[in-house]
């Protein structure tokens, strides 16, 4: 559809304000400063890639870089399948689906700090809930640190948000809830199972949701900070460290503002190319109907 | 065309907001002639000088009043009143007074601080309750830029039950004896250490300053403010023995653990030492915490070789842009310094004052705290203030690896240098 | 083939049970442990408390100001969302449905602006908040909480309207109505599930927020919850019994914010779905 420029300029202006006074000073700031060298302290001058070049060279990076593209790439696929397949199955309303889907939201409800303090005590040594059960089912003694041992703090560490899908449920719900209903009707009718409907029907529909769930979840992984800084902090050594999270450590305990700006712009570049490439496939730039 | 408009107008102002800094903001005298000096501070909720806090800046304002104001910012979290100040710093709008809780922020905010030298040699009464070393700490390049005001005293404490129970007769004076004693808490069925590996595993950390600083040049390691090389015998003789006492010597949940977990371990006695300042003592008799008497059977012993934790501390610092405002600070700063208020800090939250004071009515391991500090042979300073934050949040993630044998302390000495560069 | 049907049923069942089990476990946890003493909880993180009282709380009220803030918070969450929802509805319904130039720039710019970390953000908003004298009033943090994942909400309500068909709009427009006219009484009403779905992620970031609460505000009358939750734990000192308590008295309007909101999207589905 081609619009009046008038109507566009109305759609668009309360969103691009927002957009221009919350975040067009610190995008310019942030990628003007990461040609300088900036440290709290010392004298601000220019230094060309610098700071890229080291940002490349520097080992945390390319550990940081790995493990994000990792987490994002599980994040989009196994995440998004287990809160779609949850919604699925909660689609046909069945006594106490409300319930289950507030139930489904709790993870996200509670303080990052307090499901922090959980997953510690599930995944700790001695006393720890997963090592507990282990040893009911296995008859031996389990003790593993899973959090603060290099091989196992990587997946323990994920463990705290990949399954966890409440808020991609609640999305998938709610556009599937608005297919409508005779179309299903008709398809049952048919004589289809519950699997051909759903894999046929449901599902496309709601390729555009699908498309967006994608996206928060990929999106969600280039932000995620909080729960690993606050239970491995990165470790052990860099084990758990991301992208985020060193952007954090060189800006606020390194004081390396530059350099931590132009890891930042590394991230948004990767993050909008992430996003494009999402939209792309799954066609997400016009209408089906 | 118009949109395009719209976007440059915005651009020239955000541009000029940037220029012109922020400026004009509310002037410092609110209403009749009273200046009004912003205060942010992390001391508040469990924070441990709360208390001493709230009484000092109540009884500041009643005796100023119709002078000077002090308004009171509270800042909970330590880590969140650094990030705070770093962002007000760069945004070059710092409070008028600022402490710290023993992070080091002079070194990276110093031309933005007061120089506090001729203020300090126009008041003498004030100068002389400050301690050599504690200025010393505060000072670069022969300018004062904070006032000590509290003494970095750490010894470790012990359960004498369980030493008893043990059959160790008296503190070991070598860390060949404190091991060989270990060994015998360990036969006698008791976990000897508390140790911690989370936020800057400080637990663990005074321990392994405490053996570094067991010789001639360890001491003098310790006391170097921001050292860029642990490459050296006495750090990596340090880590083997960190690497043994994670080992053998401390409880399972001590890797992960955070402070809170190895503080627990000792009240609960299921540990006999742990390494930690006075300010912990009050817990001891708080039966919330711990058993009836607990704290009748715990005393303070100097670290093996006789070394303690004794130095200054970096104190309350001014960044007021006007005459008038660095006036008031400096009021405040005074009397929050004041052998009056030092005093009350002692006994109050048991932190040991910078100045000398012999009349307080405080709890024993206190006063054998400071007893044991002023007869130390070695002297060292804690590794929160002396060395890099980097560093410092870097054996968090380090820890892990020594303790499960991952690295070497070779190894260990060589990422602390890493992330000191 | 009923055989099968039946071994999906009971794998239906494990799955919801294990995810019950998984988002119900943490929430519980937090609520037994504001009952429990600070030594109960280090010691044994999972046996239930030896006795219920309420000290925690008091203690909690005590020590912070948590009254306060949370009226401070249920105030700039909500009208935050509402601004938030508002103005990014439009620009999403646009992306929707029309075609221009500078479509795909458009979306990636402001794609971006979630990926920026909160280091590049603090100072710069810092110094704007304090140019238009803003900083420490409800009216900034609004603002920027207003921005916060400002993309997500864009493309969840995007993915909302491509899901209307084009032919609604169509029908309007030749009954006369015009774009904004169609927007907000045809499509809002229609799409009230999406918008229902995206206002309740926009409250919970921002009911959630700490960092900008922290930075951008100084005095108690501006101060938000999470602040509040930040009293109980400092490097020496900790009180848990007394920061579960808290957290499980800010959780519990999320969750009724969360039932209200999604009670929308059942009530809009009882309304009417839209006939393709």
């Amino acid at each position: 559809m081609k619009p009046k420029k008038r109507t566009l300029i109305v759609f668009l202006t309360p969103c691009v304000f927002l957009f221009l006074f919350v975040y067009l000073f610190p995008l310019i700031m942030v990628i003007v400063t990461s040609f300088f060298n900036w440290r709290i302290g010392e004298n601000v001058f220019f230094v060309g890639l610098a700071n890229y070049m080291k940002g490349v060279a520097d080992p945390n990076v390319q550990a940081a870089c790995w493990h994000t593209m990792i987490w994002v790439i599980l994040q989009s696929t196994i995440h998004v399948l287990l809160g779609t397949v949850l919604a699925l199955i909660l689609l046909p309303r069945f006594k106490g689906w409300k319930i289950f889907r507030t139930v489904c939201m709790l993870p996200n409800v509670i303080s990052t700090a307090a499901l922090a303090m959980v997953l510690l005590n599930v995944f700790k040594t001695d006393s720890g809930l997963l090592n507990e059960i282990l040893r009911l089912f296995t008859g031996s003694k389990v003790d593993i640190n899973w959090y603060f041992n290099a091989d196992t703090a990587f997946f323990s560490v994920m463990a705290g948000w990949l399954l966890y899908p409440g808020m991609i449920t609640i999305l998938m719900l709610a556009a599937m809830q608005s297919v409508p209903e005779d179309i299903l009707e008709a398809a049952k009718l048919d004589g289809a199972t519950s699997w051909q409907i759903n894999t046929r029907i449901v599902l496309p529909m709601v390729r555009n949701t699908l498309g967006t769930s994608v996206i928060v979840a990929a999106t969600s992984m280039l932000k995620e900070f909080e729960l690993i800084y606050l239970t491995t902090n990165g470790g052990p050594g860099n084990a758990t460290l991301n992208f985020p999270l060193y952007i954090y450590k060189t800006a606020f305990t390194e004081n390396n503002y530059g350099y931590s700006n132009a890891l930042s712009v590394m991230l948004i570049i990767i993050g909008v190319a992430i996003v494009m490439l999402i939209n792309k496939m799954f066609r997400m730039d016009q209408s089906d109907y | 065309m118009k949109k395009k408009v719209v976007a440059v107008v915005c651009v020239l102002s955000m541009s000029m907001s940037l220029a012109a800094g922020c400026g004009n903001k509310e002037e410092g005298a609110g209403g009749n002639g009273v200046v009004e000096i912003s205060f942010p501070t992390f001391m508040c909720g469990t924070a441990s000088q709360t208390e001493w806090v709230k009484e000092r800046v109540e009884a500041f304002n009643e005796e100023y009043k119709d002078q000077y104001k002090v308004v009171m910012e509270e800042i909970p979290g330590d880590q969140n009143y650094i990030d705070k100040m770093k962002v007000l710093y760069s945004a070059d709008d710092l409070p008028d007074v600022i402490v710290t809780g023993g992070y080091n922020l002079i070194d990276s905010m110093q031309d933005k601080l007061v120089d506090l030298t001729p203020y300090v040699e126009e008041d003498p009464e004030w100068a002389g309750f400050m301690s050599d070393v504690g200025k010393n700490v505060n000072t670069r390049d022969g300018k004062l830029y904070a006032i000590p005001y509290i003494r970095q005293t750490i010894g470790y404490f012990y359960n004498t039950e369980l030493f008893e129970e043990a059959g160790i007769e008296q503190v070991p004076e070598t860390w060949d004896e404190f091991f060989e004693d270990c060994d015998k808490l360990l036969a006698a069925g008791i976990t000897p250490v508390s140790m911690d590996t989370a936020e800057s595993g400080w637990v663990t950390s005074l321990m392994l300053g405490a053996m570094i600083g067991d010789s001639d040049t360890g001491e003098e390691f310790m006391n170097t403010n921001q050292p860029d090389d642990y490459n050296n015998d006495e750090v990596v003789k340090a880590a083997g023995m960190i690497q043994e006492m994670f080992q053998k010597y401390t409880t399972a949940d001590a890797v992960g653990g955070a402070y809170a977990e190895a503080a627990n371990n000792f009240f609960n006695e299921k540990t006999a030492i742990i390494a930690n300042g006075p300010w912990m003592v009050s817990k001891f008799y708080d039966t919330s915490v711990v058993s009836e008497d607990f704290g009748d059977r715990v005393a303070v012993a100097t670290f093996p070789g006789n070394v303690m934790y004794n130095s200054g501390q970096i104190g309350w610092s001014i960044a007021s842009k006007t005459e008038e405002k660095i006036e008031a600070s400096l009021a405040f700063v005074k009397f929050m310094t004041s052998e009056e208020s030092q005093k009350l800090d002692l006994e109050m939250c048991s932190v040991i004052p910078d100045c000398v004071i012999t009349d307080a009515d405080v709890y024993s391991q206190v006063q054998d705290t400071i007893n044991l500090a002023d007869s130390a042979s070695r002297s060292i300073n804690d590794f929160q203030s002396l060395w890099h934050a980097t560093v410092v949040d870097e054996i968090s993630v380090q820890y892990p690896l020594l303790a499960d044998g991952s690295i070497t302390p070779e190894e260990f000495a060589q990422a602390l240098t890493d992330a000191a560069q | 083939m009923k055989a099968r049907k039946f071994i999906g049923r009971i794998l239906c069942v494990v799955f919801l049970a294990y995810t019950a089990a998984i988002c119900v476990g943490p929430f519980l946890w937090v609520i037994f442990s504001s009952f429990k003493s600070n030594k109960e909880i280090l010691d044994s993180a999972f046996s239930l408390p030896s006795s219920y009282s309420f000290d925690g709380y008091l203690r909690a009220l005590e020590m912070s100001p948590i009254f306060e803030f949370f009226g401070n918070s249920v105030f700039i969450a909500a009208v935050n969302t509402v601004i938030s929802i508002g103005a990014v509805s439009m620009a999403a319904y646009a992306l929707a449905r029309y075609e221009f130039r500078g479509k795909k720039i458009f979306t990636s710019l402001l794609s971006s602006s979630l990926l920026i970390p909160i280091s590049g953000l603090l100072m710069p908003l810092y110094l704007i908040m304090a140019r238009i004298n803003l900083l420490d009033t409800k009216m900034g943090l609004i603002i920027v909480y207003a921005a916060l994942g400002l993309p997500t909400s864009l493309f969840i309500l995007r993915s909302t309207f491509l899901n209307i068909p084009k032919e609604v709009d169509e029908a309007a427009a030749i009954d006369g109505a015009g774009p904004i006219y169609t927007f907000t009484r045809i499509i809002i009403p229609m799409s009230r599930s999406g918008l229902a779905t995206a206002a309740t992620l926009h409250f919970l970031t921002s009911w959630n927020e700490f960092m900008f609460a922290l930075v951008l505000t100084k005095s108690e009358t501006n101060r938000t919850l999470p602040l509040a939750l930040n009293y109980f734990s400092s490097q020496f000192s900790f009180d848990y019994t007394a920061m579960f308590a808290a957290i499980t008295l800010s959780v519990l309007p999320s969750i009724i914010v969360f039932i209200l909101l999604q009670e929308q999207i059942t009530s809009s589905m009882a309304a009417g779905s839209v006939k393709g």
